[in-house]
C-alpha cells in the first residue's frame, strides 16, 4: 500500500502532519511528523511528502549500522539499539522524507499507521488516499507470463547465435 | 541555548511569552501569564489585555513607546478543524484609538512550535532590521536591502537568507517602509492583517519582518478525547448547509446575493444594485478562474482560493480575493472587471495595504469628481471617473510611495478629508476613522450598529451579526425570544444580538479560531468541550462569553483612555439620513435607525449611554477592578462633561419601553431557564454517526 497524493486537492492545511503527529506521539508537531507539507506559496502549490517506499531503498543502504531495514510493505522500520543517530539516513533519502525527532534523534519515517494512515482518514478533502500495490489479476497474470516466454524465447536465441552460426546449414 | 526557564504544564499552550527589545536588542523570555488566559483566553485577549496595561494614555503610535503584540490561541498548533488564526496589535497609526487586526496563518502554528504563545515587540531599532525566531533563540537581522521591497520579495528573499523554504514569516510590504499609515501586516504572502494600520507599526520600528521556525510540540490535556471531539466538528463541518458554497467560494459567494437583496456597495455607497456583477460574483470566480481551495493551517473548510489570470493585461496569480476586496475593486468603484478585481487585489497584497482604505480612497475620489467637489487636477492628472482601471492602480502606487495625492490618502480616509476641506468629509465612509466594509448598513441594519460601536473603528469583525441574516424570525424567537433578530431590516432586538455577537467574536478571537465557523456557522455549543479538553480547564459557555465580554470592555476601557465617548460611536449620514436607492429591490427605500439599537445596546453592555463609559458594577462583574479604578477618573473629566451635556435621546417613551421589553425577552433567553436558549441549528443537524468519546 502506498499514499497518494492529489495536489489539486491539497489545501495545503497541515492537518495531516498534525494527525499523524497525535497518532505516533499523542501530541502535536510539525517537526515529529512523518508527512511534511511543502508549500511553494509562490505558485500555489501545496504538496504532502512522506516515504515513497523506493526499491532498493537508498536509507537503508546509506546506514553505516545497518540499523534500517524495509519491511514487505516497503516501510522503513529502524533497530534503536543499533542506531547512532547520524543522519546518514536524511541525507540519503531522495525526497527528504525522513527526519530525526527532535527529542529522541531516531529517524521518523511513515509506518503507514501499519495499515490505516490517519493522516489519510484525517485529511479533509481527499487529497490524500490509500492506493493498493495489489497482486495482479488472473488475465494480467497471463498477459506477462506470455510476455516473458518471448523474451525467454529471444534470449536463448541471442545466447546461442554464435554456436548456431557454427553448426552451419539451412 | 535556552531560556532556562522551566515553564509550568499547560496544556495547549505553548507556555512561554517572548520580549523583545529593539532599542536594546534584546529578547527574553518568561512564563505565559496562566490567570490571565483564563481571563482573556489568548490571542486578541492577551493582547488587549497587554495594550491597555502596557500603552500609556496620549503615547505616539509611531513612536518608540507603541508596542506590537503578536497573539496565538491555544488551539493553534494543534488538529483544531475550526482553523488557526492570529492577532496583531498595538495602538493605531491610523487612527490613535485600538490598532488589531486578524489572520489564518501558518505563522501561529509555528511561533507555538518555536515555544511561545505571544510576542512583543517593544522600542525602536535603529537600522532596518528583521527578527528571526529559531526555537529558543533570536537573531536581528540587517533589513536594509529588504527596505522598499513587496511582501513577497521580502518573504522569499528572507527563506532564500535563512536557507529554509519552510520558514513561516510575517511581512510589510513596500508602503510600510514609506510612512503609510494603513499598511497591513502579512502571511503566506497574501493573508493580511491590515486593519487599522499594523504594518505602520512595525514599519515605525524600522522592522520589516519577523521569521519563525520551531520544532518543538504541543500537548492537550487529553488527547482522546480532543481528537474524538475534533473529529465531530470536523464532520459537522462537512455536513453544514453552509459548507459547499463556503468550500468552494468562500466569501465571495456574497457577491450574489447581496446584489439580488439589492445591499451591494456601489459607487460608493450610492446604489445597491449593479445589472453586471454576474461578471466577476464568486460563481464566475470558481468556474473560470480558481484552480484550488486553500486553507488555513488546520482548517476544514478551506474556503480560501488559488485563481490564475492566463493571459491578458492582467495576468496574475495568486490566493484570494475575500469578498471585501472583490467589491472594493469592482463595484465600490463602479467596476465589473473580474481580472482587473483579481489583479488589483495581488498589486494591493504586495504593497502592503489595508484594501478596505485603498477601496475606500480610490471610491471616495470618484465621488468627490462626481459632485464636482475635485477634478483631475487635485489628483495628479488622473482620470477621476467610475470605473478608470489605471487610475485606480496609480493611486494605489501613489499611496504606497506616498507620492502627490497618495500622500494625502496615506493616513487613512479621515484624515484625507480632514486635511482636503470643502465638505468631503461628509462622504468619507468611516467610523473613528477606520474605513467602512463593503457592507451596506442600510441592507442589515445590526452590522450598522457594529460598525459604530467597533472599537478598531468601522468594521464588522469585532461583533459580526450574521444571525440577522437568517430571515428566519422563528429562529428569533428560537435563540433570543425576539424574532426580529434573525431579520436584517428591523431593528428591534438588535442592540441585544450585537452586544452577543460582540462577546463571541472576542471569544473567537481570544481562542485564535475562525468566526465563520464558530459564529456564523453555529459551532457556539460545541467549543466549551473542546477548551475543556485542550486545557484541562472546567468552563462552560456561559464561562467563556464572560471571557469575550472582558476582552470588549478592556478595549473600551483603552478607547475612553484615547478620548472615545458616545458623539465617536456614530455611522456616516448617507446610511441614517440618506434613503437606500437599489432599482426597487428588497433594501429599497430603508435607512439606519441607529439611534434605537445603541440605547438599546449600551444597556445590555452596562455602559453609560451618555459616555459609553462602562459602568463600575459592569467592570467590576467582569473583575476588572484596575481598570475600573482607572475610569473613576475618566467619567469626570472634560470629554465626559462634554458628552453628557451633549447627550438627548430623541427616542419617544413607546420605543424606550420596547427597548425594554426586549432586553427582558433577551436576558430571558440568555439564562438558562429557557429550554430553546442553547439550541442551535448545527445542533439540530443529524450527529455523525460514531462519536467516541473519552478513550475512544
Amino acid at each position: 500500500m502506498k499514499i497518494a497524493v492529489n495536489p489539486e486537492l491539497c489545501t495545503g492545511c497541515r492537518m495531516c502532519e498534525m494527525e499523524c503527529s497525535h497518532a505516533h506521539e499523542g501530541k502535536f508537531g510539525t517537526a515529529i511528523s512523518r508527512i511534511r507539507v511543502s508549500k511553494l506559496e509562490e505558485i500555489g502549490i501545496d504538496y504532502p511528502v512522506m516515504c515513497q517506499q523506493c526499491a532498493n531503498a537508498p536509507c537503508v543502504a546509506a546506514c553505516p549500522q545497518g540499523a534500517l531495514r524495509q519491511t514487505d510493505a516497503g516501510t522503513i522500520v529502524v533497530d534503536a539499539g543499533k542506531c547512532t543517530r547520524c543522519g546518514a539516513c536524511v541525507e540519503a533519502c531522495p525526497f527528504g522524507a525522513i527526519n530525526l525527532h527532535p527529542e529522541s534523534g531516531l529517524p521518523l519515517s511513515c509506518d503507514l499507521c501499519g495499515g490505516s494512515p490517519s493522516c489519510v482518514a484525517g485529511c479533509p478533502t481527499g487529497a490524500l488516499t490509500c492506493v493498493e500495490t495489489k497482486k495482479p489479476s488472473r488475465e494480467r497474470a497471463k498477459e506477462l507470463a506470455v510476455a516473458a516466454q518471448g523474451k525467454r524465447f529471444a534470449f536463448a536465441e541471442k545466447a546461442t547465435k554464435k554456436l548456431v552460426e557454427k553448426w552451419g546449414g539451412e | 541555548m535556552g531560556w532556562g526557564i522551566v515553564a509550568e504544564k499547560c496544556y495547549g499552550f505553548a507556555g512561554k511569552t517572548l520580549r523583545i527589545d529593539l532599542s536594546n536588542r534584546k529578547a527574553k523570555a518568561f512564563p505565559t501569564d496562566m490567570p490571565m488566559a483564563r481571563q482573556f483566553l489568548g490571542g486578541r485577549g492577551f493582547n488587549m489585555k497587554r495594550l491597555y496595561d502596557e500603552i500609556a494614555p496620549g503615547v505616539d503610535p509611531r513612536g518608540e513607546e507603541n508596542k506590537y503584540f503578536i497573539g496565538t490561541g491555544m488551539f493553534g498548533g494543534t488538529h483544531c478543524a475550526m482553523g488557526t488564526r492570529i492577532n496583531v496589535s498595538g495602538k493605531s497609526p491610523q487612527t490613535g484609538i485600538v490598532g488589531d487586526s486578524n489572520a489564518g496563518t501558518h505563522f501561529a502554528a509555528d511561533l507555538k512550535f518555536a515555544g511561545y504563545d505571544q510576542v512583543i515587540i517593544e522600542g525602536k531599532s535603529e537600522e532596518p532590521v528583521y527578527l528571526f525566531i529559531d526555537d529558543d533563540e533570536v537573531t536581528f537581522r540587517d533589513a536594509r536591502a529588504l527596505w522598499g521591497k513587496s511582501v513577497s520579495q521580502a518573504t522569499l528573499a528572507i527563506r532564500a537568507e535563512l536557507g529554509d523554504p519552510s520558514i513561516q514569516v510575517l511581512s510589510t510590504g513596500v508602503a510600510a517602509d514609506h510612512g503609510v499609515n494603513i499598511a497591513g501586516t502579512f502571511f503566506n504572502l497574501s493573508r493580511a492583517s491590515a486593519r487599522t494600520g499594523t504594518g505602520s507599526i512595525l514599519g515605525s520600528k524600522n522592522v520589516k519582518a519577523v521569521a519563525v521556525r520551531g520544532t518543538g510540540s504541543i500537548e492537550v490535556f487529553d488527547p482522546a478525547l480532543f481528537h474524538a471531539l475534533n473529529r465531530r466538528v470536523k464532520e459537522l463541518i462537512r455536513i453544514n448547509a453552509q459548507y459547499e458554497a463556503r468550500a468552494t467560494m468562500g466569501t465571495t459567494q456574497n457577491v450574489r446575493w447581496l446584489n439580488e437583496e439589492g445591499f451591494l456597495t456601489v459607487k460608493h455607497f450610492q446604489n445597491g444594485y449593479q445589472a453586471t456583477a454576474h461578471k466577476w460574483e464568486g460563481e464566475t470566480l470558481r468556474d473560470r478562474y480558481n484552480v484550488k481551495s486553500k486553507a488555513c493551517f488546520g482548517c476544514s473548510l478551506h474556503c480560501s482560493r488559488y485563481a490564475t489570470v492566463g493571459k491578458g493585461t492582467y495576468k496574475m496569480r495568486g490566493e484570494g480575493p475575500e469578498y471585501e476586496a472583490m467589491a472594493c475593486f469592482a463595484s465600490r468603484m463602479g467596476s465589473d472587471d473580474p481580472e482587473f478585481m483579481l489583479y488589483a487585489n495581488r498589486m494591493c497584497n504586495e504593497y502592503g495595504m489595508d484594501e478596505i482604505a485603498v477601496g475606500e480612497a480610490i471610491s471616495w475620489l470618484m465621488e468627490l469628481n462626481q459632485r464636482g467637489i475635485i477634478s483631475s487636477a487635485d489628483a495628479d492628472g488622473l482620470d477621476l471617473s467610475w470605473g478608470n482601471h489605471e487610475t485606480a492602480l496609480a493611486l494605489m502606487d501613489k499611496m504606497a510611495h506616498r507620492e502627490g495625492i497618495g500622500d494625502l490618502l496615506a493616513d487613512g480616509i479621515a484624515k484625507a478629508a480632514e486635511r482636503l476641506g470643502r465638505g468631503s468629509s461628509d462622504y468619507a465612509m468611516e467610523v473613528k476613522g477606520l474605513e467602512i466594509i463593503n457592507g451596506e448598513p442600510r441592507g442589515m441594519v445590526g452590522y450598522g450598529l457594529t460598525y459604530a460601536t467597533a472599537d478598531r473603528g468601522g468594521d464588522h469583525l469585532r461583533s459580526e451579526p450574521y444571525f440577522e441574516l437568517k430571515g428566519d424570525p422563528e429562529i428569533g424567537e428560537e435563540w433570543f425570544n425576539i424574532g426580529s433578530t434573525a431579520m436584517r431590516l428591523d431593528h428591534h432586538g438588535k442592540g441585544c444580538l450585537v452586544k452577543w455577537s460582540g462577546d463571541w467574536c472576542a471569544v473567537s478571537d481570544g481562542l485564535e479560531v475562525c468566526k465563520n465557523t464558530l459564529v456564523c456557522m453555529d459551532f457556539i455549543p460545541y467549543i466549551a468541550e473542546m477548551v475543556n479538553a485542550a486545557t484541562g480547564w472546567d468552563v462552560d459557555k456561559h464561562d467563556l462569553q464572560l471571557c469575550g465580554e472582558r476582552i470588549v470592555n478592556v478595549e473600551r476601557c483603552f478607547n475612553v483612555r484615547e478620548g472615545i465617548r458616545r458623539a465617536d460611536d456614530r455611522l456616516p449620514k448617507r446610511f441614517t439620513d440618506e434613503p437606500m436607492e437599489c432599482e426597487g429591490r428588497e433594501t429599497e427605500g430603508n435607512t439606519v435607525h441607529l439611534e434605537y439599537m445603541l440605547e438599546q445596546y449600551y444597556r445590555e453592555r452596562g455602559w453609560d449611554p451618555k459616555t459609553s463609559i462602562p459602568t463600575p458594577e459592569r467592570l467590576r462583574r467582569l473583575s476588572l477592578t484596575a481598570e475600573e479604578k482607572d475610569m473613576q477618573v475618566y467619567r469626570k473629566d472634560e470629554a465626559s462633561q462634554k458628552a453628557e451635556k451633549e447627550y438627548r435621546c430623541t427616542l419617544s417613551a413607546e420605543e424606550l419601553e420596547s427597548i425594554e421589553e426586549e432586553l427582558v425577552a433577551f436576558r430571558v433567553s440568555q439564562q438558562g431557564g429557557n429550554p430553546r436558549s442553547n439550541a442551535s441549528e448545527a445542533g439540530r443537524l443529524p450527529q455523525p454517526r460514531v462519536v467516541p468519546f473519552a478513550g475512544g
